[in-house]
C-alpha cells in the first residue's frame, strides 16, 4: 500500500478506535439491572418492586410505559419529567416506576397497555387513580399531577 | 394441494444446478437453473394471485388483506410480511442465476454456483415459514388486514424497492467472492477485468432501488407516523441506510479498482461483497427481534437462520480478503494525488457507516452482556456524523474539482472553503442555528466533545455545500458534458441539495397548536406555539414555556364531516342467499341479516335473522341487540332443532355474532383547514382521523410548496373539540429533490455503462 495511503488508513482506524471507545464511556446508561434512569430520577424496572415500595412508604404510585423508540417519550422525558416543578413532585410525592415495554412485557400485558407512552396512578393498595394514554403537555401534566397528588392523599 | 410443492420443485431445480455445474454438465446445468427460477416465479404468481383474489384460505393473505382494499393494497400484502419478502427475495436471486447464463467464463460458473446456493438457502428458509400456510379451521370471510399505518401509496411500494435492490446485490456477492479467490492465485486475468464491470452495474441497480425505497419509506414515516420527521435513526432505518453506505463506498471503489486493477484488488471486491452482507444484516434487524425499533412488529420464526446467513456471509469476503492481501502485497508503492483524495473520502465513508453500524449494534449486545441500557437516540448518530460529513462534503468538492493541471488551484480553494467552513461553525444569527439539540439527551451529563460539536452552527453546512455545487461546476466544465459525467455531477448536486435539506429542515421546523370547536367553521385562531421546537429547545428555560405566546401565523376551520367508509357487508352473504342453499348439519356458515326477534332461554340467545326475504335462527351468548340491527355470525348449523317460536328448523350455532356498524372498513373524520400567515395564504387541505377495526391512523393535511410544506395533523378526539398540530416545514424538498437527482444521476450512469459494454 503507497505511503500516504497507509498514512490515511491508519488515521481513520484511530478515529474509528476513538469513536468507539469514546462514544461507549460517554452514552448516557438509561438503565441498568437496578434502576432505570429518567430525567435525573431512579425509576424501578418492575411493577413488583415499585409495588412494594409504594406500600413501604405509603406512597403513590405511577408506572411510566415507554420504550427507547418511542418519539413522544422523548418528548416526556426532556419537556416534561425534566421541568423542574413537575421533576420534583414526581420526586417527591411518588414511587416511580418504568416499564420498558420491549423488555418487560409481563407488566405491559398486566395494565393491558398497546402503546407508549402510557402513564398509570395507583395508590398503595393497587386502586388505579388515573390512566394517561399518549403525551400530554407540561402544563397539562402539571394539572393531571396535582389532581392525582390531591386525590391519592399521598 | 399444498404451493409448498412448487417451493420443493424449485429446490430440486437447484440441487440440479449445483451438480450440472460441478459435473460440468451445461445441460443439466440450464434445466436446473431454468426450474430453480422457473418455479420461484410461479410461486410468487401463485401467492400474488391468492391476495388479488383476496383468497383468505392462506393465513398470511388472511393476515395482511382485506377484500375491501383496492387491488393496488391488495399487492401490496404480498411483500406485508416476512414470508412473502423471503419468497420475492429468493426468486430475484435465482432470476440472478439465470442471468450468469449469459456468460461463459469459468468466474461467471463459479459465481452462479454460489448464487445458487444462496436462492437454495433463501427457499429453505420460505419452507421454514411458508405463505402457502393454510389457515387454521374455516377460511374466515374477512381478513385480518393491514396495519392502518401501512395503507400508504409509499408504503405499497416501500418493500417492493427494497426488495428489488436487495435482490441485485447477490450477484456481485458472489462474483466478488470468486474473483478474490481466483484473483488472489493469479488466474483469468480478463474474465476478472469482465467481472469487475458487470458487478459495478449490479451495485449500480442495487444502489438506485436502495436509494428509492429509503426516500419511499421517508416518505411514508413523514406522512404517516405523524412525527412529520423523514428520518428518525431508528435502528431498522439506520440498519438500510448501511448497505446503501457499503454500496455507496464499494462502487468509488470499484471505479478506481477497474481503472487500474492493481489499486483497491482487495479492498473493492471486499466491499462489494459486503453490500449484500449488510442486507443480510438490516433484515436480522428487522426480523430477528434483537434489536428494539418501531419495525420490530414484523419480527418471525426464521430468524435464526437469517443470523447463520449473516455469520457466513461476513465471514467469507473477510477470509478471502486476508487471504488475498498475505499473497499479493506486492501492490504499487506509489499513488497519485487524485488517488489519494479518492482513497480519504472513500475513508470518511466508511468511518460514517462504522459510526452508524455501531450506533445500531453496541447497545444490544451491551445489553444482552450487561443488563445495561444505553440511550442511543438520534441525537447520537446526529452528533457523531456530523463532522465527518462536513470532512466529507469538502473531501467531495476537492476530488470533483481536482485535476492534475489545476493542482495547485484545487487545493487553494479547499484551503478557503475548509476555512469558511470553519468560521460558519461559530457564527449563530440566533438561539436555534445550534446543530443538535443535545439537551435531550436523556442525562444532563454533557460530555465535553458534545457539547462542543452540539455548539456548532448550523451554518457551517453552506460553505460545504456551495464548494461541492461548485466543484460539480468546474468538473462539467473540464469535462464536457458526457453522459457519465452529468451522471456524477447530479449524484454528487444531489447531495449537496439533500445536506442543506436535512440540517435545515429540521431546525427551522415551527410547531403549533390549536383547537376549535366543530361549529366554529369560517372562524380565524391565532396558532399558538405547542412548544419550543427542536431549534429553540436548549434553551433550558422553562420559565419561558411557550405554549401560550401566539404567532404571526393563524388557522381558519373550513369545515368538518364524519362518515362511514366501505361497509364490508358485501363480503358477507345475505340470509336468502343461505336458506337457497342445501345447508349440511356440521358445516360452519357465515350469515348476515337483520335482527327481527331476540328470544333470551335458558341455553342461549335465539336471534332471528332477516333479510326481508327469508329468516334463519342463530343461537348465541346473551348479547344487547336492537331490532332492525344488522349483524354478521359465523357457526354451525344444527338442522332440525326445536325453534323459540314452537316449529323446527336449522340453526347456525354461534359462539359471537359480530354488528356490522363494528365491520365497517373505517370510520373518518375530516377536517379542512387553511393556514395563514398575516393576511397570506399558506397552505389549505384536509386532514384525516380514520379509525379501522384493528387500528387507528391519523392521515396528515400535507400542501407542499417549493419553500417547504404546511403540515397539520389531528390530535386525539375530546368531545366535540377538533384540535390539531400544525408544523410549519421549510427546506423539507430539499430531500426529495436531491433524491430524485441521485436517481436521475446513476440512471445515466447505467445507461453509459450499457452503451458502453453491450
Amino acid at each position: 500500500m503507497p505511503a500516504v495511503e497507509k498514512v490515511l488508513t491508519l488515521l481513520a482506524l484511530g478515529a474509528v478506535f476513538g469513536f468507539a471507545y469514546y462514544s461507549l464511556n460517554s452514552t448516557p446508561v438509561i438503565s441498568d439491572s437496578n434502576f432505570t434512569y429518567i430525567a435525573e430520577l431512579e425509576w424501578y424496572k418492575t411493577y413488583e418492586e415499585g409495588l412494594r415500595e409504594a406500600k413501604q412508604q405509603n406512597r403513590t404510585l405511577m408506572v411510566y410505559f415507554w420504550t427507547i423508540w418511542c418519539i413522544y417519550c422523548e418528548k416526556y422525558h426532556t419537556e416534561v419529567f425534566s421541568r423542574p416543578d413537575i421533576n420534583a413532585i414526581l420526586a417527591e410525592r411518588f414511587v416511580r416506576v418504568a416499564v420498558d415495554m420491549d423488555v418487560n412485557k409481563r407488566d405491559t400485558r398486566r395494565f393491558g397497555v398497546q402503546a407508549p407512552p402510557y402513564i398509570v396512578f395507583l395508590t398503595p393498595d393497587e386502586r388505579v387513580i388515573m390512566r394517561v394514554p399518549g403525551y400530554v403537555p407540561a402544563d397539562e401534566f402539571r394539572r393531571i399531577l396535582d389532581a392525582v397528588v390531591e386525590e391519592g392523599g399521598a | 394441494m399444498s404451493w409448498d410443492l412448487l417451493l420443493y420443485a424449485a429446490s430440486a431445480g437447484g440441487v440440479l444446478a449445483v451438480a450440472g455445474i460441478a459435473l460440468g454438465r451445461e445441460r443439466v446445468r440450464r434445466a436446473g437453473t431454468g426450474m430453480l427460477f422457473g418455479f420461484l416465479l410461479a410461486a410468487n404468481l401463485v401467492l400474488t394471485y391468492a391476495f388479488a383474489v383476496s383468497d383468505f384460505s392462506y393465513y398470511y393473505v388472511w393476515k395482511f388483506s382485506s377484500s375491501v382494499y383496492p387491488l393496488y393494497y391488495k399487492l401490496s400484502g404480498v411483500l406485508a410480511g416476512q414470508e412473502g419478502t423471503l419468497l420475492f427475495w429468493a426468486m430475484l436471486i435465482a432470476g440472478g442465476a439465470l442471468w450468469l447464463e449469459r456468460h461463459s467464463s469459468l468466474l461467471s460458473r463459479r459465481a452462479q454456483l454460489v448464487v445458487v446456493v444462496l436462492a437454495l438457502y433463501f427457499t429453505g428458509m420460505v419452507l421454514v415459514q411458508s405463505p402457502f400456510e393454510p389457515y387454521p379451521g374455516a377460511p374466515p370471510a374477512e381478513g385480518y388486514g393491514l396495519n392502518p399505518l401501512l395503507l400508504d401509496p409509499w408504503m405499497a411500494l416501500h418493500p417492493l424497492t427494497t426488495f428489488l435492490g436487495y435482490g441485485a446485490t447477490a450477484v456481485p456477492f458472489a462474483g466478488a467472492l470468486v474473483y478474490l479467490l481466483m484473483s488472489a492465485r493469479g488466474s483469468g486475468d480478463a474474465a476478472c477485468r469482465e467481472w469487475v464491470t458487470e458487478g459495478l452495474q449490479w451495485l449500480r441497480y442495487a444502489w438506485v432501488f436502495s436509494t428509492i425505497s429509503m426516500a419511499f419509506g421517508g416518505i411514508w414515516a413523514y406522512k404517516t407516523l405523524g412525527w412529520g420527521g423523514f428520518w428518525a435513526w431508528d435502528p431498522v432505518e439506520s440498519a438500510m441506510l448501511l448497505p446503501w453506505m457499503v454500496m455507496t463506498a464499494a462502487l468509488h471503489l470499484s471505479v478506481e479498482h477497474r481503472r487500474n486493477m492493481r489499486r483497491y484488488s482487495v479492498l473493492a471486491p471486499v466491499l462489494t461483497a459486503y453490500s449484500f452482507t449488510f442486507t443480510v444484516f438490516a433484515t436480522a434487524v428487522t426480523r430477528s427481534g434483537i434489536f428494539e425499533s418501531v419495525h420490530a412488529f414484523i419480527a418471525g420464526g426464521a430468524g435464526k437462520y437469517v443470523m447463520l446467513l449473516l455469520g457466513i456471509s461476513a465471514l467469507a469476503p473477510l477470509c478471502l480478503g486476508v487471504w488475498k492481501w498475505l499473497r499479493v502485497r506486492g501492490a504499487p508503492a506509489r499513488s497519485t494525488r487524485r488517488e489519494e483524495i479518492f482513497y480519504a473520502a472513500v475513508l470518511v465513508l466508511m468511518i460514517m457507516t462504522f459510526i452508524v453500524f455501531y450506533g445500531v449494534s453496541f447497545p444490544p449486545v451491551v445489553k444482552l452482556l450487561t443488563a445495561k441500557k444505553y440511550a442511543v437516540t438520534k441525537q447520537f448518530f446526529n452528533l457523531w456524523l456530523y463532522p465527518f460529513f462536513l470532512m466529507l462534503l469538502l473531501i467531495t468538492g476537492l476530488g470533483l474539482s481536482y485535476s492534475e493541471r489545476r493542482r495547485r488551484e484545487a487545493f487553494r480553494e479547499f484551503a478557503v472553503f475548509s476555512g469558511v467552513t470553519l468560521l460558519a461553525m461559530f457564527i449563530k444569527p440566533g438561539e436555534n442555528f445550534n446543530i443538535v439539540d443535545y439537551t435531550s439527551f436523556i442525562s444532563a451529563t454533557k460530555p465535553l466533545l458534545y457539547a462542543t460539536v452540539g455548539e456548532i452552527s448550523a451554518l457551517s453546512i453552506l460553505p460545504p455545500v456551495a464548494y461541492v455545487l461548485y466543484a460539480c461546476w468546474i468538473r462539467a466544465r473540464i469535462r464536457g458534458l458526457r453522459l457519465r459525467e452529468v451522471g456524477v455531477v447530479l449524484i454528487h448536486g444531489g447531495l449537496a441539495v439533500i445536506a442543506v435539506g436535512v440540517v435545515f429542515s429540521p431546525l427551522f421546523t415551527s410547531e403549533f397548536s390549536v383547537s376549535f370547536k366543530r361549529d366554529e367553521v369560517g372562524v380565524e385562531k391565532p396558532l399558538m406555539y405547542a412548544e419550543f421546537h427542536e431549534g429553540f429547545g436548549r434553551l433550558g428555560t422553562w420559565g419561558v414555556h411557550t405554549r401560550e405566546v401566539p404567532s404571526e401565523y393563524s388557522a381558519v376551520l373550513l369545515g368538518v364531516r364524519e362518515y362511514v367508509e366501505g361497509l364490508r357487508s358485501g363480503a358477507y352473504p345475505s340470509v336468502s342467499s343461505l336458506t337457497e342453499r342445501n345447508l349440511s348439519e356440521g358445516e360452519v356458515y357465515t350469515v348476515r341479516g337483520y335482527v327481527e326477534q331476540a328470544v333470551l332461554t335458558e341455553h342461549a340467545m335465539f336471534i332471528k335473522l332477516t333479510d326481508g326475504m327469508s329468516s334463519v335462527w342463530v343461537a348465541s351468548p346473551p348479547y344487547r341487540v336492537a331490532k332492525g340491527e344488522e349483524l354478521v355470525a359465523t357457526g354451525m348449523v344444527l338442522l332440525d332443532v326445536p325453534l323459540p317460536d314452537g316449529g323446527r328448523g336449522a340453526v347456525l350455532l354461534s359462539e359471537a355474532v359480530s354488528f356490522l356498524r363494528e365491520l365497517a372498513f373505517r370510520e373518518v373524520q375530516e377536517v379542512r383547514v387553511e393556514v395563514l400567515r398575516g393576511e397570506r395564504t399558506l397552505g389549505r387541505g384536509v386532514m384525516k382521523y380514520e379509525s379501522y377495526s384493528n387500528g387507528d391512523a391519523r392521515r396528515p393535511l400535507i400542501d407542499r410548496n417549493l419553500w417547504g410544506d404546511v403540515f397539520a395533523v389531528l390530535d386525539m378526539r375530546v368531545g366535540d373539540e377538533v384540535s390539531m398540530t400544525v408544523r410549519i416545514k421549510p427546506f423539507i424538498n430539499l430531500v426529495w429533490i436531491g433524491v430524485a437527482l441521485f436517481v436521475l444521476g446513476m440512471g445515466l450512469c447505467i445507461l453509459q455503462e450499457r452503451r458502453a459494454n453491450p
